[in-house]
């Protein structure tokens, strides 16, 4: 009897502190991480009739590790504040959607059983970290870097850093050239567009 | 007399080869000496200061993305939640006078990616093995030594300089001609990535306007200087040659690009506006070269 109360005690110790284990960014990014790629590799999506469903179910993975919100007002920047909100909330959906189309295009073409290996982390200031990984290739390793934020869902991805190139910088950039000339509304509809004109050449390929 | 000659020549073989080896551990231990704390300790306070110098000076900040204190980590990490100004900046400081010019060469070199260097790089990866691509690779990447040297110099990596004058002989030597990468598996004797766009933007050196070159991509004015003081530092351009050295720099860029085939279509595919998002990913990676 002692012994059974001593392992339901120690079990619950464990269970208690397990969430403060799990806390770490890179454990946070780690399991998503890999559910990807084991949707990647399994066999059942190999053919190229089920590359939706293996797309909509990867989406589901990113849309947990991933804050599009963070994301969607970073890339927007000082002029997030013109967009009215159903105009933010279609915004970051969109931007999502199109994100989700283009990298899982050519991650699925691309992929050939790559491991990602995680390197480091480092936790900065404000409930911010940094995951460093790398992905070998053939000839050389791309590092990838995942700046996270630290939210009640535990650690979410707010930019991707490939070899130095900060994404969210790189779309602020080209957003703000559109946003000088142009209206939310056209960003968003240049946005699906390019999702529709994506999925019309993967169709044909 | 052959009899002797052969003799002789086995035994300059030898000194050469003990002298190698000597070389060798000395640039190991070295290296292993001075990567541990001095470097480090180096490398940190002259980038931090560099910052300050770039945020003081007005006319870095205003006219080169290289300079902007716009993402980097402690910058980055001190800014408020709902307040994206400085971030902002970085848009509104990069001018780009060039453009016409820039945009002309960008689908340029776009049409010469699409219609030459891609079909014949996938054409010689397709009968190449991949084997043999690495081994020319390692070639071009050990000529490339000299550079890496003198740029390591240039901005005072000591440490650097050593593994690279170390990873030269080791490469060359049981690596027969840099075909093959013995160093790679000491991890102190990492590939260095400089350059001398890098060594000039490290002495402080604004980037200058963004210009895209014919056929070698994306740049700056201070990158361009670079490219051409870089050459005088590279073996091929010291072969008499011209045809030879034509060919062999169109060796390595035909089999750098097998191994990158889909990079850059991806980096297209994923920009609404391409050519936006290569300026702005070349100043990036240049900007974190530079500081690192």
């Amino acid at each position: 009897m002692k012994r059974a109360t001593w392992l339901i005690f120690f079990l619950g110790f464990f269970i208690y502190v397990s969430p403060l284990f799990a806390a770490e960014p890179m454990e946070d990014l780690r399991g998503p991480v890999e559910q990807v790629v084991q949707i990647l590799q399994d066999p059942k999506y190999k053919d190229k009739t089920q590359s939706e469903v293996q797309r909509i179910e990867i989406m589901a993975v990113i849309r947990k590790i991933f804050d599009f919100e963070e994301i969607s007002k970073r890339t927007i920047a000082r002029q997030w504040k013109k967009f009215t909100k159903e105009q933010q909330q279609e915004f970051q959906d969109t931007f999502a959607d199109f994100l989700g189309h283009t990298y899982y295009q050519k991650v699925r073409d691309a992929y050939q059983g790559e491991k990602v290996v995680f390197l480091s982390q480092e936790k900065v200031k404000n409930g911010k970290a940094v995951v460093k990984t790398n992905i070998p290739r053939q000839n050389d390793a791309i590092p990838l870097d995942y700046k996270m934020i630290n939210s009640k869902s535990g650690w979410r991805i707010y930019d991707v850093v490939i070899e130095g190139v900060s994404l969210v910088n790189n779309y602020r950039t080209q957003f703000s050239k559109i946003l000088s000339k142009e209206t939310p509304e056209q960003l968003i509809a240049r946005l699906k567009k390019k999702i529709s004109e994506q999925k019309k050449q993967d169709a044909s390929s | 007399m052959i009899h002797d000659f052969h003799k002789t020549g086995m035994k300059r073989l030898f000194l050469f080869f003990l002298m190698v080896c000597i070389w060798y551990f000395i640039g190991l231990n070295t290296s292993f000496a001075q990567s541990d704390s001095p470097s480090e300790s180096a490398a940190h306070p002259s980038s931090v200061q560099k910052h300050s110098e770039f945020i003081d000076d007005p006319v870095n900040v205003a006219g080169n993305n290289e300079n902007m204190p716009d993402d980097n980590e402690a910058y980055d990490d001190e800014e408020n939640e709902d307040d994206f100004s400085e971030e902002d900046e970085t848009i509104v400081a990069i001018p780009d006078p060039l453009e016409p010019w820039n945009m002309l060469m960008y689908h340029f070199n776009d049409r010469l990616y699409f219609w030459v260097l891609k079909p014949v790089s996938q054409g010689y990866g397709y009968v190449i093995p991949v084997v043999i691509r690495k081994g020319i690779s390692n070639f071009f990447v050990n000529l490339e030594s000299p550079l890496q040297f003198i740029n390591c110099l240039l901005q005072g990596k000591g440490s650097d300089a050593e593994a690279t004058f170390a990873r030269f002989l080791v490469n060359t030597t049981i690596g027969f001609l840099g075909f093959g990468d013995p160093a790679g598996d000491f991890p102190k004797l990492k590939k260095t990535d400089e350059d001398l766009g890098q060594t000039f933007g490290y002495w402080g050196i604004g980037t200058g306007w963004y210009l895209t070159l014919p056929v070698l991509g994306p740049s700056t004015i201070r990158d361009s200087a670079g490219i051409a003081g870089d050459m005088f530092l590279k073996p091929t351009y010291y072969i008499r040659a011209i045809e030879l050295s034509i060919g062999l720099q169109t060796l390595e860029t035909i089999n750098t690009t097998s191994f990158r085939i889909g990079d850059y279509e991806t980096i297209k595919d994923a920009a609404l506006d391409p050519y936006e998002a290569i300026r702005d990913g070349y100043l990036q990676l240049r900007k974190n070269k530079v500081a690192h």
